[in-house]
């Protein structure tokens, strides 16, 4: 099985740490980055199979990174996390090519069995 | 009248004053002992000075010259001259000088004495207003000689009387036919004897032909007194017959013909005015009336009668006319008492008069009879009918406290729709603020979440207290999402996007969400053909949601659930039904209030936002329960319409 690249975007350090020790722990390679910003300027150093970002951050935001990174890099997808559970806002996901949006507090087990299928399909 | 006495004698004069003072005290008499002094008296004083009474013989002179001296500087007293016995010449020539009267010294000359004074004073002011305006008499005569005797006599003795002549019956005509100088004359002096037409004819003429309201004195001839009465008949106003000396009688017969027609003018002019003056009294437009001192009616003009409907007849003179006014004794007794107290002077007093007709009018009264009294008349007043603007003033008070009224409800209706507004806006504020701070308060349970996930997940192996306290906290941060979700579901502002859904598969999908523990049992039953309701689908299933979250946490032994839905008067109901512990009155009269539970946690929503929900696609919610045995909530939902 292959070790998939994970990135996690979250302003909240905490969130991204705790999010990134899961799945370490459960064999991904998780890095973090705690703006859109840095997020991309990961994504152009390294490869990733996926990112897991939150949507409100400050500077750009979840939906923007997502366009972003869609454009580079059309294949790997992107899910959003956010606290904010407006359709309006899984539309707008959606719409950037979001794969899914996601209601903190995250249900970790989805998240794994997302990840276990993403591993499968490859 | 002030007297200035001219005596010598000291004697005289003190009998005198002491009679004048006795019988005549309002004259006041300054003596003078010389015709000098008198004279002086006269210069200094001369204008306070009604009459001056003197004596013929003086030390320095006479009466004779002080009266010639007075006559003519033309001083304005009344002259009267005292003389001796046998002295009728003198009387003559004192009177011929210009004295008003002569006073012989006889007898009881005294006791005359102020009736003397007196006519004389009177005669002389006659005299003055009679020189002041003088008599303008039409002569026609056709002797020249008569006119010129005529002429000369009036002059020497009647200098007031003015002559004009004129010598036919037509030069008559003419000069009194024209209007222009009918004014210009006082008298018409007319001898019977004019060349042309007899007198007779020509006062038959002129009463036809002209309105000849000076008077005519005919000058007649002896033997004619036929013709004289003739002419009175005729409308003359006097004769005199030629005879001898009837020219000495001449000015006064003329004086009183045309005094007398100045009264017969003057009465008219009088009479006029006074029938003017009742007119307006009795017609005026407002009501007029007078009263003896017994309230008895003595005047009642017809404004009263128009008002009142009483006639004059009916009110006065009858001793019952008030009671009539004012049927009410205890209120006669009151106007009375007040009348009293008032007195004949008030203004616009109003009361309440009962007209015969039965109706009550207002009239304010003002009598000022007090200051204006009328003979005859113990009290007299005028009235206004003042029933209409009372009235309307009466509507105007009626309308404004109405108004008042409405605009208290008005004010009020407003007040609440503004405390409405205000609380609806602290909501909606508080209901922001909910919805930020429970946004935010996710992403730290997220965090606690996770790191109780890692803590699972790292330690298999610690003791079954580390598991059982990663336990509570992951169920505490459940619960601390349950609560944030359903704030902010309070909080939200709903968007109802209405979609046509069949009840049943909202319950299905529900029902599959819950995690039913094995001690609930779930019956539920609808009908095939129960019709589609127009509602929002993600409201629905929160509400049923709620509504078996309810119904479990009403049986934490167990129990059933019992769902059935029938359709309705256009309307779907929709019964929840739990078999569990049931809600006293008081709990069931509150269960839909925000922040009302009795669970240990929880804030109280759940059931609050159900029903927000369920009015929100325009449905209602209802609860019924019986303690210890459960409880049955029902929802309406209106039917999608266009459905047969």
């Amino acid at each position: 099985m292959r070790h998939l690249n994970v990135l996690i975007v979250d302003d909240d350090p905490m969130m991204a740490k705790t999010l990134a020790d899961i799945l370490q722990f459960k064999g991904y390679v998780s890095k973090t980055a705690h703006s859109g910003q840095e997020a991309l300027d990961n994504c152009s150093r390294n490869a990733f199979d996926c990112v897991i970002s939150d949507v409100k951050m400050p500077g750009m935001t979840g939906v923007e990174l997502c366009r972003r990174l869609k454009r580079r890099a059309p294949e790997v997808p992107v899910v959003l996390m956010t606290a904010y559970s407006e359709d309006e806002l899984v539309r707008k996901g959606r719409a950037e090519g979001a794969t899914d949006v996601l209601t903190k507090p995250i249900h970790i087990d989805d998240m794994l069995a997302f990840l276990r299928a993403l591993e499968e399909s490859d | 009248m002030k007297i200035l006495y001219v005596e010598d004698d000291p004697g005289n004069v003190e009998l005198t004053q002491r009679e004048l003072r006795r019988s005549a005290p309002h004259f006041s008499v300054d003596v003078a002992a010389t015709r000098q002094e008198a004279l002086d008296l006269l210069e200094q004083q001369g204008e306070e000075y009604d009459l001056v009474l003197t004596d013929l013989r003086l030390p320095d002179g006479d009466g004779l010259s002080l009266l010639k001296h007075i006559r003519g500087r033309a001083l304005p007293v009344a002259v009267v001259v005292i003389t001796g016995r046998g002295d009728e010449e003198t009387a003559v020539t004192v009177l011929k000088a210009g004295a008003n009267d002569y006073i012989v010294k006889r007898d009881d000359y005294l006791a005359r004495l102020p009736l003397t004074l007196e006519s004389a004073l009177h005669r002389y002011r006659a005299d003055v207003m009679r020189l002041a305006r003088p008599l303008r008499v039409l002569y026609a005569e056709h002797n020249p000689s008569d006119i010129d005797l005529t002429r000369r006599h009036l002059e020497r003795y009647a200098p007031y009387i003015t002559l004009e002549a004129i010598h036919t019956a037509p030069d008559v005509m003419a000069r009194l036919g024209s209007e222009g100088t009918l004014g210009a004359y006082d008298v018409l002096l007319l001898d019977y004897r004019l060349p042309g037409m007899n007198a007779l004819e020509l006062l038959k003429k002129l009463q036809q032909q002209t309105s000849l309201d000076i008077p005519v004195v005919l000058v007649t001839g002896q033997g004619d007194a036929d013709v004289a009465t003739q002419a009175l008949k005729l409308g003359a106003s006097d004769y005199i017959t030629k005879n001898t000396g009837y020219l000495y009688q001449l000015p006064s017969v003329l004086e009183n013909a045309y005094h007398r027609t100045q009264l017969v003018r003057e009465q008219e002019a009088l009479w006029e005015s006074e029938q003017r003056l009742r007119k307006i009294i009795e017609h005026m437009p407002v009501l007029l009336d007078a009263f003896d001192e017994k309230g008895v009616a003595l005047f009642w003009n017809s404004e009263c009668e128009r008002v009142t409907g009483y006639t004059a007849d009916e009110i006065v003179g009858n001793p019952h006319g008030m009671e009539l006014l004012v049927p009410d004794r205890r209120v006669r007794v009151d106007i009375l008492k007040h009348l009293q107290t008032l007195g004949n002077y008030y203004r616009d007093w109003e009361i309440d008069v009962t007209c015969k007709d039965g109706q009550v009018r207002t009239i304010a009264w003002s009598n000022i009879s007090r200051d204006y009294p009328i003979p005859n008349w113990q009290s007299w007043g005028i009235g206004v009918d003042v029933t209409a603007r009372k009235r309307a003033e009466a509507d105007l008070k009626t309308y404004s406290a109405h108004l008042e009224e409405m605009v208290r409800e008005r004010t009020a209706a407003l007040q609440e729709a503004q405390e409405q507004l205000v609380r609806q806006e602290k909501l909606a504020v508080l209901g922001q603020l909910a919805g930020g701070v429970g946004h935010e308060l996710r992403t730290p349970l997220a965090t606690i979440s996770n790191a109780v996930y890692y803590l699972n997940m790292t330690l298999p192996d610690a003791g079954q207290t580390t598991h059982e306290y990663l336990g509570i906290i992951e169920t505490e941060v459940h619960n601390s999402e349950r609560i944030i979700a359903e704030l902010l579901d309070f909080a939200r502002i709903d968007i109802v996007t209405t979609q046509t859904i069949h009840l049943s598969a909202i319950v299905e999908q529900v029902l599959k969400k819950q995690a039913l523990p094995d001690t609930i049992r779930v019956t539920w039953d609808f009908s095939q053909d129960l019709p589609s309701i127009a509602a929002d689908p993600r409201h629905l299933e929160q509400i049923l949601e709620d509504l078996v979250i309810n119904a479990l946490q009403a049986m934490p032994q167990g129990g059933e659930i019992r769902l059935d839905a029938t359709a309705h008067d256009g309307a779907l109901r929709l019964r929840v039904t739990d078999t569990g512990c049931g809600m006293s009155p008081e709990h069931r009269s509150k269960v839909f209030e925000p922040l009302f539970t009795t669970k240990t946690r929880g804030i109280g929503l759940g059931l609050a936002i159900c029903k927000k929900l369920v009015e929100a696609n325009g449905g209602t919610i209802l609860v019924e329960s019986r303690e210890g045995c459960g409880s049955t909530f029902m929802i309406t939902l209106p039917i999608k319409e266009s459905q047969a």
